[in-house]
This record gives C-alpha cells, sequence and structure tokens, in this order.
C-alpha cells in the first residue's frame, strides 16, 4: 500500500502530503499546482504534460501583485516593451523557471490561453519569452498574471543587448580562424609528406602564396582581439596574459612571412592559424559558461518599478525616479517602501527584515518615520515621501564610496602573473641562444631568436583558465551555487577569515519551530481546532501566522462568516460560528527569558493557549561551521538582539562567545569587515540581502544565501541556494581544487614548451615540429583541464550530472516540523 | 600535374563561398538561439490539429 506522502503530485512532481488537493481524481501538492492544472486542462493544454513527466513548478503564492499591476501603467509599459505603437505592442519576460521542452511548449502556446495574444517565443538559454500581444484585447498584467499562476512568475528583461553582438563577433571570427586553419592545414600536408622530392617544387611557391593569403584574414580579423588587448596592456606599462600571446602569434607569421618570401620554405602558418583557432574556441568555452550563469541585476529589479502617488487628481502610478519629497504615496500590502517617508495612516506594519534583519514587523502610527527597505504588511497605508528615491537610507548605503569603488584585489590573478613571467622567460631564452648562435651566424642567429618566441606557448593560460574555472562553475551551478565570474574562484580559495550574518543566512527565513501551549487546564488542540485556526492564519501574510499555519497539519478550509486583520492587534474572525481571536504580542505578556514570539489564541471568548514560535537554525549548520573552521576563522554578525546567545554560541561555535557580536547595524558590518581586510585577512562575508549589501561588497567575497533564487542582492560574488547550504565547505574546497589543477594545467603546458623549446634553441625547428606541437598542447591541455575538474569536483560532492530537470532548487521549502541539526 | 593549379584555385573559390553563407547566416541571427529549436522538434502540431475542424488531420511524425 503506498503512502500518500509517496504520491507525486501531477503538476510538479513533488510528494503530496495529504490528498485535500485532487481533480477527478487526479493528485496535486498544493491548490497552486491544482490551479495551474484547471487552467491549462480548460485551454486544451493536456500536451504539457505528455511531453515530460511532472513538468510544473509550484507556484508561488502572489507576492509580486503589485509588480504586475504597474504594468498596466503608461509609462512603466513604455520603459517594459521592446516595441509598443499603442495597439501592438511586444515585451520580453525574463522567466528563471524554463527548464525543459513542456516550459517552451507552453510558453510558445499562449495564444491559445488568451486571446489578446498574437505570438511569443521562447529562448530556452536565455530563459526569455517575447510576447506579441494586442493592447486593446488583452492587459499586460494579465499575461503576467497568467504566467505566474501557471508558475511561471516573469520578470523585467535584463538589460543585455551588447552580448549578443559580442557573441556574434566571437562566431564570425571562430567560423573564419577554423576555414582558414583547415584549408591551410590541407596546402601545408604535401610540404611534409613530399618533402625532399622534386615534384613539389613547381608547386611550392603556389601554395605558400594561398596559405599567406589565408593567413591574412586570420592575422587581421580573427586575431585582432589578442593584438588589441597586448596593446592596451604595453601601453599601460603592465605586462597580461595577451602580451606572450600577441608576441607568439606577432613571430609565427612574421617568421613565415620571410621564409616563404626570401628562403622559398614553407612557414608556419599552420601553427599559426591552428593557435588562432583553439585560442578562440577556449574564448567561445568561456563565453558559453558565462551565458548561463550571468547575473547582472540591477536594484531596481528588485524594488516595484511603479508607486502609487495621491494627488489632487487622483491616484496615479509613477515610476520610481519621479517621486519628490513631499509626494503622497499608497502603499499596499506587501509592497517595499521605495524612499524615507512618513507616516500619514492612523496605522502601519512595517517588515524592516531587509534593513535590519528583524523579522518581526514594527507597529508604527500616524507621523512615525519610515525608512526605504521596509514592507507594509497589511492594509494600505498612506505616506509622504521624505526624501526622493536617490537619497533614501538604502541607496545611500549601496551608492556609498566604498561599494561603488570596484572591489580592491589584492592579489594578481594567477594568470597575470604567469603571463609576466612566462613573456620574461621567452625573452631571455630567445636572447642568450640568439647570443649563443651568433657565434656561428646572423642568419642562424634569427632563425633561432624566431623560433623561440614562437614556439613558446602560454596556452595553459589561454585555454586552462576558461577550461578549469568554467567547468567548475558550471558543476557548482547545477548544485546551487552560481559565481558571478571565474575569478571569484581564485579569490574563493584564498579566504581565511569568514563572517556570518544571522537572520536568514543561518536561520531559515520562514520556517520557524512552532509549539502550542495549551492554557493551564485545558488539552492541547484537537483537528477540528486546528483546522479552523489553520483557516483563518493561513489567509494573513504575518510571518508568525505564516510559521502557524505551516506547523497545523492541512485540512480542507472551513467557511468564513468573517474576518478581519487589525494591524497590531491580530486577527479576528468567525469560522463556522465559533470566534477566533489570534493575539499580537501586546495582547500576551512575555513571561520567558527567550524572548521567542507568543500568539495568544482565543477561542470562542475564551483563552485556549499560546503558540510559541522560535527561528529554526539551517540543517546541518553545526557541521558547516565545524568545517569551515578548518580553514578560516568564523564568527557571526547580527542585527537582532543576543537572543538565544548561549544556545548558538554552544550548539555551533564551541561556546566561543567572542566571535558572536550582534546588535549590529549595516554600517557597523561594514565596518566591521572592513577592519579584517585592514589587518591582512581575506574576507568572505555570508549573508542574505539588502541589509548585508554594504558588508557583502565590502568583503573579499560576498556570498548571498537565498531561499528564493529571485530575490537576491547584486553586492554578492556568489549566491548559494539555501537548500545547499551545508555544501558551503565543499564550495571553499573546489575553489582550491580549481586553483590546484590551474596550476597542474600549467606544469602540463611548461612539459610542452619545454620540448619545443629544446628543439627551437637547438635550431633544428622545423614547420612539421612545431605544427605537431601547437594541436597537441592546446587539445591535452583543454582536455586535461576540464576533465580534471570535473573529476575533483565530483568527489568533493559536486558531480556534472544532477537531474537534469531541476536547474532551481525548489521554491516552496518543504515544510520541516522536525528540527534536526 | 599543372591542372592543379586550376583545381586548387576552383576549390577555394567554391569553399569560399560556403564561408560567405556561413558569415551570412550568422549575422542573419540563425546562431542566436541555438538551444530552443532542439526543443521544439519534439512537439507536435497540436495547434493545426486542434483548431482545423474540417478534418484536416496533420500526420503525426
Amino acid at each position: 500500500m503506498i503512502q500518500d506522502s509517496h504520491i507525486p503530485c501531477t503538476h510538479c512532481g513533488l510528494p503530496c502530503d495529504d490528498t485535500s488537493h485532487t481533480l477527478e481524481g487526479v493528485p496535486f501538492c498544493c491548490a497552486g499546482c491544482l490551479t495551474a492544472f484547471r487552467i491549462l486542462k480548460g485551454a486544451g493544454m493536456d500536451e504539457y504534460y505528455r511531453l515530460n513527466t511532472a513538468p510544473g513548478i509550484a507556484p508561488q503564492p502572489n507576492s509580486r501583485g503589485a509588480y504586475y499591476t504597474d504594468l498596466d501603467d503608461e509609462a512603466v509599459a513604455c520603459r517594459v516593451c521592446d516595441f509598443n505603437d499603442g495597439r501592438y505592442a511586444e515585451v520580453t519576460f525574463r522567466i528563471p523557471q524554463i527548464h525543459c521542452s513542456s516550459c517552451i511548449w507552453l510558453l510558445e502556446n499562449l495564444h491559445r490561453m488568451l486571446p489578446g495574444i498574437r505570438s511569443s517565443r521562447a529562448d530556452f538559454f536565455k530563459k526569455t519569452v517575447s510576447i506579441g500581444f494586442e493592447r486593446d484585447k488583452i492587459a499586460l498584467s494579465k499575461i503576467a498574471l497568467l504566467l505566474d499562476s501557471l508558475g511561471y512568475a516573469p520578470w523585467p528583461k535584463e538589460r543585455a543587448e551588447d552580448d549578443l553582438r559580442r557573441k556574434k563577433n566571437l562566431l564570425l571570427r571562430l567560423g573564419v580562424a577554423g576555414f582558414c586553419f583547415g584549408n591551410v592545414m590541407l596546402l601545408s600536408l604535401p610540404e611534409y609528406l613530399a618533402a625532399g622530392t622534386s615534384s613539389l617544387d613547381a608547386f611550392r611557391p603556389f601554395f605558400s602564396f594561398l596559405n599567406l593569403l589565408l593567413s591574412l584574414p586570420v592575422l587581421l580579423f580573427s586575431a585582432s582581439d589578442f593584438f588589441i588587448s597586448a596593446g592596451r596592456a604595453f601601453r599601460a606599462k603592465a605586462i597580461n596574459i595577451d602580451v606572450p600571446l600577441a608576441i607568439g602569434l606577432a613571430s609565427l607569421f612574421v617568421r613565415s612571412l620571410f621564409d616563404i618570401a626570401v628562403s622559398a620554405q614553407a612557414g608556419y602558418l599552420d601553427s599559426f592559424t591552428g593557435l588562432v583557432f583553439f585560442l578562440l574556441i577556449g574564448r567561445a568555452f568561456k563565453e558559453k559558461t558565462f551565458d548561463t550563469l550571468n547575473f547582472e541585476r540591477d536594484y531596481e529589479s528588485y524594488f516595484p518599478i511603479a508607486v502609487t502617488r495621491i494627488s489632487t487628481g487622483g491616484e496615479r502610478l509613477v515610476p520610481l525616479a519621479e517621486i519628490r519629497t513631499g509626494d503622497h504615496l499608497r502603499l499596499r500590502n506587501n509592497e517595499i517602501i521605495p524612499a524615507d517617508c512618513v507616516l500619514q495612516s492612523a496605522n502601519a506594519r512595517i517588515d524592516y527584515s531587509f534593513v535590519t534583519g528583524e523579522p518581526e514587523p514594527q507597529y508604527k502610527s500616524a507621523g512615525d518615520p519610515l525608512y526605504a527597505g521596509g514592507r507594509q504588511i497589511g492594509e494600505s497605508i498612506e505616506v509622504i515621501a521624505s526624501k526622493p528615491v536617490s537619497q533614501s537610507r538604502l541607496t545611500r548605503l549601496w551608492n556609498n564610496a566604498d561599494f561603488k569603488r570596484v572591489k580592491r584585489v589584492r592579489f594578481d590573478v594567477i594568470s597575470n602573473k604567469v603571463g609576466r613571467a612566462f613573456t620574461w622567460g621567452t625573452l631571455v631564452i630567445a636572447g642568450l641562444s640568439g647570443l649563443y648562435w651568433s657565434f656561428v651566424g646572423t642568419r642562424e642567429a634569427l632563425g633561432v631568436v624566431t623560433s623561440v618566441l614562437l614556439v613558446a606557448c602560454p596556452c595553459a593560460m589561454a585555454l586552462g583558465f576558461p577550461f578549469v574555472f568554467g567547468t567548475a562553475m558550471r558543476q557548482l551551478g547545477r548544485h546551487g551555487v552560481f559565481l558571478k565570474n571565474m575569478n571569484v574562484l581564485e579569490t574563493a580559495a584564498r579566504i581565511d577569515a569568514l563572517v556570518f550574518d544571522k537572520t536568514g543566512t543561518i536561520t531559515h527565513s520562514g520556517a520557524a519551530k512552532t509549539t502550542f501551549i495549551p492554557a493551564p487546564g485545558c488539552p492541547g488542540l484537537n483537528a477540528s481546532e486546528s483546522a479552523l485556526i489553520r483557516a483563518v492564519t493561513s489567509h494573513s501574510v504575518h510571518p508568525l501566522s505564516l510559521a502557524i499555519t505551516a506547523s497545523l497539519p492541512e485540512s480542507s478550509a472551513p467557511a468564513f462568516d468573517t474576518f478581519r486583520e487589525t494591524p497590531g492587534q491580530g486577527i479576528t474572525a468567525t469560522v463556522n460560528g465559533h470566534a477566533i481571536k489570534i493575539g499580537g504580542a501586546a495582547r500576551v505578556a512575555a513571561t520567558d527569558s527567550d524572548d521567542a514570539a507568543r500568539v495568544r489564541i482565543d477561542l470562542d471568548g475564551r483563552q485556549r493557549g499560546t503558540f510559541v514560535i522560535a527561528q529554526e537554525f539551517r540543517h546541518g549548520l553545526a557541521g558547516v561551521i565545524r568545517e569551515l573552521g578548518k580553514t578560516a576563522t568564523v564568527q557571526l554578525l547580527s542585527g537582532d538582539a543576543p537572543r538565544q546567545k548561549d544556545e548558538i554560541a554552544s550548539r555551533f561555535f564551541s561556546d566561543r562567545q567572542d566571535t558572536l557580536h550582534f546588535n549590529q547595524t549595516p554600517d557597523m558590518k561594514m565596518a566591521f569587515v572592513s577592519r579584517l581586510r585592514d589587518s591582512n585577512r581575506f574576507v568572505g562575508m555570508v549573508g542574505d540581502g539588502l541589509n548585508d549589501a554594504g558588508a557583502l561588497r565590502e568583503s573579499d567575497l560576498g556570498i548571498a544565501v537565498v531561499d528564493d533564487i529571485n530575490a537576491f542582492s547584486p553586492a554578492s560574488d556568489v549566491i548559494f541556494s539555501g537548500t545547499s547550504f551545508e555544501k558551503l565547505p565543499a564550495f571553499f574546497a573546489a575553489a582550491r581544487a580549481s586553483v590546484n589543477t590551474l596550476r597542474a594545467t600549467i606544469l602540463l603546458s611548461l612539459f610542452y614548451n619545454a620540448i619545443g623549446l629544446g628543439f627551437a634553441v637547438s635550431g633544428r625547428l622545423s614547420p612539421l615540429v612545431s605544427a605537431l606541437l601547437m594541436p597537441a598542447s592546446s587539445i591535452s591541455v583543454m582536455l586535461f583541464a576540464s576533465l580534471v575538474t570535473r573529476l575533483r569536483l565530483k568527489k568533493l560532492g559536486f558531480p556534472l550530472s544532477v537531474a537534469e530537470r531541476r536547474e532551481f532548487p525548489r521554491q516552496t521549502p518543504v515544510p520541516e516540523t522536525a528540527v534536526a541539526a | 600535374m599543372s591542372v592543379l593549379f586550376l583545381l586548387i584555385a576552383a576549390s577555394l573559390f567554391c569553399a569560399a563561398g560556403f564561408l560567405g553563407a556561413f558569415l551570412w547566416a550568422v549575422r542573419n541571427g540563425q546562431y542566436d538561439d541555438a538551444a530552443t529549436p532542439a526543443l521544439r522538434i519534439l512537439m507536435d502540431d497540436g495547434v493545426a490539429a486542434a483548431q482545423n475542424e474540417s478534418g484536416n488531420h496533420s500526420d503525426s511524425p
């Protein structure tokens, strides 16, 4: 007999906890999935489920409603749409949930579900969908809402038009280089095979001429990037990795030109074109990896794009940039406060978790100042902006001089170090061998010098770097670890001091350990009472209500008679004839010392008991901190009051209370990190959101731990999904392993260079040797780099092949009612 | 053997034609999205079958 918990949801595949959500016998895990299924079935879109098993994504409760309704505002629509002539418009949304062919099918068949949509085209790789629709037939917000209810919440498209041009350019260069390389190789074959026979003499000049002709586009077009970059470095009196490459390429070409024109020999043009071809392949690989993991996001994607402004003419949506001091604004439930303001309404409940880390909302009354970054919970409120958006405290923190400045890179990246050593080494060897051979003859000396210059190839850097780090980035990405760019791994390998934020980072934001303490003399809650309470709390977005809802067993929702949620005074409701009062903190006397939140429940007029809600620490936290402590010092910074200080110290930090710091404001956190850096430590900061933005930027490596992968902070260098938190120590080990693999790749390349230089210095470097050596070293370096990295990361727990269908962690966390730490 | 001159010239000319085609294809945006068309192949032309009520059934591939 199969237990209920093993039945997978037909829509999203997650296990169903019970059978409360079924439609004609088909099981679902939640109301969201059921609704999505019903919508699709009603529109005749069954193909969605035929293409893949359980292809859906459990839709999030509509927490972005404000964003969607804002889309109907004309100014916002103009900004968001690619094309808009008043009647027909095209909009491109970014849909990170796209992960399989069913998603593509669904997104390209939207016209079957909404009559006003003319066409839609999805891009699997970029995770976007471009929708053309008729504005008089359908509103943009309706499209967005439909997408949201199906689990494909749309986000504004990121501005990345230059990317496409760059990719095209690279592809063109690669194509030209490949074409010329292939033909030059063919034309050079007779030279090697017919060496010595006279039948070749008639054709040699012809083939050489053709080779030169074919090498020109490679020199002038395909390889131009390397020369330009080397030239720039030269002018800045520095040496980067492109300098030795440019020297080598130039030597190859010039020497070949000389050999062909003057000595009627074949030249090294096949090595030349081949080298350019392989280098461009390395570049293309880097770009491809980068595409999947690019995440440059504006903070504007987080703040609502538009806010309702109240004026004499009525209420209007205005874009953020238009808000001035003195504007009357209306903020609805869950909307984020865009600017510092003063509260006009009688009461407000503001959640400042993104600013201070405090998960419990603060109750404000008329006249109180409210700060940007907070969120209004409950009824809509009226406020007067006291500062325009650009000066609000949060953006001030962000625009702080310490952030705008590019992170001080305090160590030279390996590639630059190697580039320098390589260039000098080559020049020295060339000089010495030239000197030696000058005693024999100038012609030989020149030959040897150019041979040395052209055979010395820093392919390890040029190829090893993108392949090692690119492969590592991909594998880490499959397991919920997303890096900003490849240099991050090098930095991560050097971290010797870690600083953790508390709220949302080491604790779950959202999950909580909730226990019910019955009033004296009363028994525990029975099933019907639980159902009643749950029915009430499930309609509130208060974090404590969410915690209570999650802790009570799911059941069919009884009917409501009345419901009123009063900010500051809890919820009053009547369900099935029973009066329920769910009280706020104001009605509960705090008696215990561990200041957990307490919510009093009154049923039918008498007190029934109290819910005690503690914050839950992430699974495996103790192990993570212990592992990390082996290679770095670990400290905790928290914006909270020192609650649970002793518990945290003893459970996770080996009782070392000096590593815990509480009551830290965002500025204090930044200063703390700064001090650590000044004492010559490499600091990694692990935080979760906007309140850490300053410290994340200030640190050498900023890691943001997020449970909803769409809500991250742009100040971080690494995004860690909450479900992969236990892999944090493995991440650092992987970074170190990657750097070691890179070093090994350098050694491999040195081996090839030694062989090549041996031939060159002894004056025996023929085009044949060079033609064999170049591709051999390039290909073996590429293979070595990617295979070794793959194996090492697999051993550390990041195998490349994971159940392909999930590139993201689950968005709806599976409720853990038992705590296992 | 001197025909080789002509042959090589001719084949290079032909090959250059293909290179030109490649360059045109890239510029035309045909390589912009390499992943999605692979998924579209697997989808049936359900639209035509569902909306066409006059009984013109599309053959399933």
